[in-house]
């Protein structure tokens, strides 16, 4: 007997529907028309909640999500920290999944970028802008012209050509510009800087390899390695920093081959250059370098070894520490301070800030802002004053490295500085700490004779206008444990996260007054799963008391109504069309307020991470609908058939 | 005469023009620049040269199952145990337990990590039989916390603060008639659930309305969890259409 047309559509080939689907979702993406959004009352009091705090309030965000839910959960991420930033909010952002990492990374790096004025940091633009206006000339001429991938291939070539002749220049300023231009600029500098290698001229050819070392690409091991291993003494010893601070294995060998050298001068950056790539083999040769004779190479053993906090060799140091002075004493003080805590050590080289020998007062400093404690602040502020200004410089840096507000007030005092090096060290440190109160004193500091100068504080001011990890956002890492973790933040949030990346949070900006999950002006989590919203109730808001939003994955959604109805949570966004919803209200916001930063938004993001994806979400739907008709018809028509 | 094809030989064909089609595809996103493998960028390019082929290896199930779904499949298992194993050992067992137990200094505190490193090491007794129950000891402690911390908790924001949002006096009619329906739901499906008495009569009735609410019930989990999946494939496809073929801005 014929099969009947809906006999035949009852036994259609599966593959035909997903053919369907796939359209259904592909077509939609590729025809850009604004989906319209409707914004639901849930999803708008998560929004409302957080315009209505104050400004710098800390809102908790908890990422309780991995790559496999991203479609829907991390464009809710990528708003609520764009929010937050918008309204100045301090966040701190928590992983109960390990997966949430990268995401969470990706979304504050993205956002973080998206603030911050430019101070402009080339050369060529502050010359122009100061001397003859050819820049804004420039930029008018080339307003609206379209890029051509090609065009800017070959521009960025011959950028780095100028930048190359630059490293010639008689004038410091320009070389040091240069400097730091090609090593911003990273791949593209590194063939024609790789050519500079094989030529004769020395100068060119070491500032060479310091740019080379700064770009830390891993193909020019092999030519540094040559030079390493060659006769020119001049360029051994940038070849050995560089491989340091490329931290490639394959160093390893030639380092170690290098710490037999008859320079001892090489030996010792040969040292420091082992201890950055933290390899065993390199402790052996360092314990047997403390007992050279040059004082140069058992310094620089006693730091490496304090550097890889290796314990084989305390009794050493501890021997060179009581029977030595100058600055091998000095480096192992510096060592038993990393390895073992050593409080005798740390008295030591705070006194030795005081010492009469400017030599030992400037590597206590050095010390000092490598063992990063705070109790040495008020010992290196006092050394601000010393008349060397390389102690200055060092105290500077040492200050710089421990990022202490305290430090902010007498910083702006060494902007003032006669000697350029402690100026631009100051900048470079206040731009470390990124305190606010630096603004107005750097704006100042832009008109410095020194192009370092300038350069180091407009860096700085890019950063203070911007938004800064640990002042104006933290992510305090993935935990494992869920409920305990959320427990434990609840009694002791700094008890639960001690360390971010090594730092205290103890002494964190964003984490000021905010102790426990109940200092938290909001919190938001999102969650496609256990551990996720039903624990940050339970064992968060619930029993620690703050006002909690959630977002989650659409299979969730069902689950979690309950709490929003009971009002144990103020809001819910559910799926991507509540990510689409919280997005719309984000950017409407964002457009009607500041159309400028709209439009930079829109550069950036296009029309958003949630909002494009609904049109497919929209007809993917109505195609499975259409397929629940068709199939119910098919049923009831064919069922008198199959029966009969 | 043969008028079919062997089925395996088919789908032999089928996915090497498939793989071929990817490579050479790949060749001409990488030619033209779209994917870029140069400059610094390698790896980011190389990773989306292979999502984009796991991605389409996985969605091949969808024409029949075959080998190179069978091998993202495995591969997935795979990577998914080892960056589990890796995650416990660097993200748990260093920061908190190796670190402050064996580099933390003199800190007294610091022995008493020795406790849940010793119920750890239990753990592994099962695969000793003979004395396999000394993991109970582990088992027995996580039961003992789990419940002890667990049953307060959720008591008070499962149970309590649910039933207090059900008697608070509703604001509008609506809030009122969602309320009653909420509670006669309650009520009928819980009767669904009691099997002391017979399902026959009023009793019977009233369940089979116990039904209809677990049906509407399940309709909306059913309903948001399709909502989910075709976001997740809009994401796949999103993916492939942006970072892969940049057909799309």
């Amino acid at each position: 007997m014929e099969k009947s047309f809906w006999e035949k559509m009852q036994a259609i080939d599966r593959r035909i529907i997903f053919l369907f689907m796939a359209a259904a979702v592909i077509i939609p993406l590729l025809i850009p028309v604004e989906p319209s959004v409707n914004v639901t009352d849930r999803v708008r009091s998560i929004y409302d909640e957080i315009e209505s705090l104050p400004e710098g309030s800390p809102v908790l965000i908890a990422a309780d999500f991995d790559p496999s839910s991203a479609p829907e959960l991390y464009p809710m991420l990528d708003s609520a920290i764009y929010q937050c930033f918008r309204k100045n909010h301090r966040i701190v952002l928590t992983a109960l999944w390990p997966g949430a990492k990268g995401l969470v990374v990706k979304a504050l790096k993205d956002n973080a970028a998206l603030f911050g004025k430019d101070f402009s940091l080339d050369y060529e633009k502050w010359k122009a802008w100061h001397e003859t206006g050819e820049e804004s000339a420039q930029q008018e001429k080339t307003k609206g012209e379209k890029p051509d991938p090609k065009k800017k291939a070959e521009e960025l070539k011959k950028k780095v050509a100028q930048l190359v002749e630059k490293l010639k220049d008689k004038d410091e300023d320009v070389r040091l510009y240069a400097v730091e231009a090609l090593a911003s600029m990273g791949a593209p500098a590194i063939e024609p800087l790789t050519d500079i290698l094989k030529g004769k001229n020395v100068a060119l050819q070491a500032l060479a390899i310091q740019v080379l070392g700064r770009i830390g690409d891993a193909a020019v091991v092999e030519p540094l390695i040559k030079i390493l291993q060659g006769d020119n003494k001049e360029l051994r010893l940038p070849a050995a920093e560089a491989l340091g601070a490329i931290k490639d294995a394959k160093a390893i060998e030639p380092l170690l081959e290098a710490m037999k050298d008859a320079d001892k001068k090489l030996c010792a950056s040969a040292a420091q250059a082992l201890s950055t790539l933290g390899d065993t083999k390199a402790v052996e040769p360092l314990i047997k370098a403390l007992q050279e004779k040059e004082e140069v190479f058992r310094s620089a053993a006693a730091k490496a070894l304090g550097d890889m906090a290796d314990q084989s060799s305390v009794s050493a140091l501890e021997k060179i520490f009581k029977e030595e002075k100058g600055n091998p004493q000095i480096w192992s003080a510096y060592a038993l301070v990393k390895i073992k805590n050593n409080k005798d050590a740390l008295d030591f080289l705070i006194k030795a800030l005081k010492d009469e020998d400017t030599r030992l007062r400037r590597s206590a400093a050095q010390a000092l802002g490598e063992i990063e404690n705070k109790i040495t602040i008020k010992p290196l502020i006092e050394v601000l004053k010393d008349d060397d200004s390389t102690v200055r410089s060092s105290a500077i840096e040492a200050l710089g490295k421990i990022e202490n507000a305290k430090a902010v007030e007498p910083l702006i005092e060494a902007l003032k500085d006669t000697d350029l090096f402690v100026r631009s060290t100051t900048a470079k440190a206040l731009n470390q700490i990124g305190d606010k109160r630096a603004t107005k004193q750097l704006i100042e500091v832009l008109k410095d004779k020194s192009w370092l100068v300038r350069y180091r504080a407009s860096l700085a001011l890019k950063r203070i206008t911007g938004k800064i990890e640990r002042r104006d956002y933290i992510f305090l890492g993935f935990k494992a444990g869920g409920p305990a973790v959320i427990l434990s933040a609840g009694q002791d949030l700094k008890g639960a996260y001690e360390k971010v990346d090594g730092k205290a949070t103890a002494d964190m900006p964003v984490l000021k007054d905010v102790n426990k999950l109940k200092d938290f002006k909001y919190g938001l989590a999102l969650s496609a799963g256990a551990p996720g919203i039903e624990e940050w109730v339970i064992y968060g808001s619930e029993k620690y008391g703050f006002k909690l939003g959630a977002g989650c994955t659409g299979v969730m959604a069902a689950e979690n109504f309950p709490y929003l109805n009971a009002g144990q949570i103020n809001g819910l966004m559910a799926g991507l069309k509540g990510a689409a919803e919280y997005e719309k209200i984000v950017r409407d916001a964002v457009q009607k307020e500041n159309p400028a930063e709209y439009e930079r938004l829109r550069v950036k993001k296009g029309g958003g991470l949630a909002l494009p994806l609904m049109n497919s979400q929209a007809v993917g739907h109505l195609v499975i609908i259409a397929f629940i008709v068709l199939g119910n018809i098919a049923y009831f028509a064919t069922r008198k058939r199959k029966e009969g | 005469m043969e008028t079919n094809a062997n089925p395996n030989h088919r789908t032999t064909i089928a996915i090497l023009s498939a793989v071929g089609i990817f490579l050479a595809l790949n060749v001409v996103l990488v030619a033209t620049g779209a994917v870029k493998l140069t400059d610094g960028n390698f790896w980011t390019g190389f990773g989306v040269i292979v999502a984009a082929g796991l991605t389409l290896a996985m969605y091949s199930f969808l024409y029949r199952d075959n080998p190179v779904f069978k091998f993202a499949e495995h591969m997935y298992v795979g990577v998914s145990l080892g960056y589990f194993i890796t995650q416990v050992i660097f993200d748990q067992l260093i920061p908190d337990l190796f670190t402050p137990l064996f580099n933390s200094g003199d800190n007294p505190v610091k022995w008493i990590l020795i406790i849940p490193l010793f119920l750890g090491v239990l753990m592994f007794s099962r695969f000793i039989p003979k004395i396999a129950w000394l993991s109970r000891w582990s088992i027995a402690f996580l039961v003992g916390y789990g419940a002890g911390v667990a049953i307060p908790n959720m008591i008070k924001a499962n149970i309590l603060q649910q039933a207090r949002s059900s008697m608070i006096p509703a604001s509008t009619p609506w809030v009122t008639t969602c309320g009653v329906i909420a509670l006669l739901g309650v009520v009928v499906v819980l009767l669904y659930f009691f099997f002391s008495l017979e399902h026959k009569g009023a009793v019977g009735k009233i369940s089979r309305v116990g039904v209809l609410f677990l049906m509407i019930a399940f309709g909306a989990s059913f309903g948001l969890t399709v909502m989910a999946r075709i976001s997740l494939l809009i994401g796949r496809v999103s993916f492939l259409l942006k970072d892969w073929l940049h057909v799309i801005d």
